[in-house]
């Protein structure tokens, strides 16, 4: 009886040590598979992203609910003093209204005797940003499209402001995308005032972005709006990407023209 | 099912953990909110410590490396060495008085975020934010008083 139990405890003891050493190598595997990108890994990447990502939403969602209606409070008591503002743009809008379709008419005229064709880019899909993950590491969010809307890596994505980001991953149904303003990025722009190029990064807090490699070192204007250069192959050409908002000695800084805080909707577009 | 301490404490770890990589919140609370996650991570790996344990940590740090990092490495590693480093030093944890055992526990889940940061610079070369590093020991100070308080709550289910 006392020898059954003893080996009871014997084997029990060996699994158990045999448990652990196995999730310790593993965990040792799982990193060196990752750094040689290996197809089991992105496998495993695919499977945590789909799975874990509508049932961390689920479960997080009263936290979500009572931060929407922080929001919407704020929101209403902000109501007088913005539709003030509002009203102020909008004759300010108006009298750009008549300009821009004076421009529009001419534009037209002058595309028809070109023979011009207008947009650059082909959009894939549009998807929602179901999940942004906090700013600790990367900068990433994930949208609810994937290869099975021919969804792969490296392509861009923009919204109605302009560019957001690069796709980074890609599973089954979901997409991770990496955003302009994390410090591992990096995007050829150039000015559109006198077309002179230059690469810009995020910064740490990700407010700005800062340029990395100014080309002939030709600074620009406080004030100057930055679109892509289409010299990376991945961002298509003239999207808009930020405006110049201070000039140092050898560097500049620029705003995204994005909210990354408040991503809704997003379009992921390749070159034509 | 009989509801004790330790299943409590998962409930809560899972629901946290949630919020952590589901976000849409601002940048204190979202930090707030992972600093929180790792006081129960440390707090059940010292007071509730058995080998179901390691396969909790294994989980949560592989999908914490998956949803926040989309790279394998800094959570997984840390936290599986933690617990081993937990397992053998915990005789000695249970000989200090509580208010040492508060401080190893903020202590270590300092060094273990330092840890994280370093190695996804090192493996993934993302960038090591000083700043996020500041902000996170401060928030660890403030709330890891009122979190305590509620663990020793916690603790009375058992």
């Amino acid at each position: 009886m006392f020898r059954n139990k003893t080996n009871t405890h014997v084997k029990k003891k060996n699994y158990t040590s045999f448990f652990l050493s196995f999730l310790f190598i593993l965990t040792f595997i799982l990193i060196l598979f990752n750094k040689t990108d290996y197809f089991l890994i992105n496998k495993i990447k695919g499977v945590g992203l789909d799975y874990a990502t509508p049932i961390t939403r689920f479960i997080s969602s009263p936290i979500q609910i009572i931060n929407n209606i922080t929001i919407r409070v704020n929101s209403i008591k902000n109501l007088e003093s913005e539709n003030f503002k509002l009203k102020e743009e909008v004759v300010r809008l108006k009298k750009w209204q008549t300009l821009a379709i004076k421009s529009s008419r001419e534009n037209r005229v002058f595309k028809r005797l070109l023979n011009s064709t207008s947009h650059n880019i082909d959009i894939i899909k549009t998807a929602s940003v179901i999940n942004q993950s906090n700013n600790l590491y990367s900068k990433l969010v994930t949208i609810n499209a994937g290869v099975n809307f021919k969804i792969k890596n490296n392509l861009a994505v923009i919204n109605e402001k302009g560019l957001v980001g690069k796709t980074v991953f890609s599973s089954k149904n979901n997409s991770r995308v990496l955003m302009i303003n994390d410090p591992s990025s990096s995007i050829p722009v150039k000015t559109l005032s006198d077309g002179s190029f230059s690469i810009l990064k995020g910064t740490n807090q990700g407010k700005f972005l800062r340029s990395a490699f100014i080309k002939d070192s030709v600074m620009p204007k406080i004030g100057d709006l930055l679109v892509t250069s289409g010299n990376a192959k991945i961002f298509p050409r003239d999207i808009l990407v930020a405006k110049v908002i201070e000039v140092k000695e050898d560097h500049y800084f620029a705003l995204s023209y994005v909210d990354f805080n408040n991503l809704n909707y997003v379009q992921v577009v390749k070159s034509k | 099912m009989h509801l004790n301490s330790f299943r409590i404490f998962n409930v809560f770890l899972i629901f946290i953990f949630s919020v952590v990589v589901n976000n849409n919140l601002p940048s204190l609370l979202s930090t707030s909110f992972y600093c929180i996650f790792y006081l129960f991570i440390i707090y059940l790996g010292i007071y509730y410590h058995k080998n179901s344990l390691f396969l909790i940590y294994f989980i949560y740090g592989l999908l914490l490396d998956i949803l926040l990092l989309n790279e394998i490495g800094p959570h997984l590693l840390v936290f599986i060495c933690t617990l081993f480093f937990l397992k053998y030093i915990l005789r000695f944890l249970y000989n200090l008085s509580s208010i040492k055992v508060y401080l190893f526990i903020i202590f270590l889940q300092i060094l273990m975020i330092f840890t994280q940061m370093m190695i996804s610079y090192l493996l993934f070369d993302i960038f090591f934010n000083y700043i996020n590093l500041i902000e996170i020991i401060l928030l660890v100070l403030v709330l890891s008083y009122p979190i305590f308080l509620f663990f020793s709550k916690l603790d009375q289910f058992n």
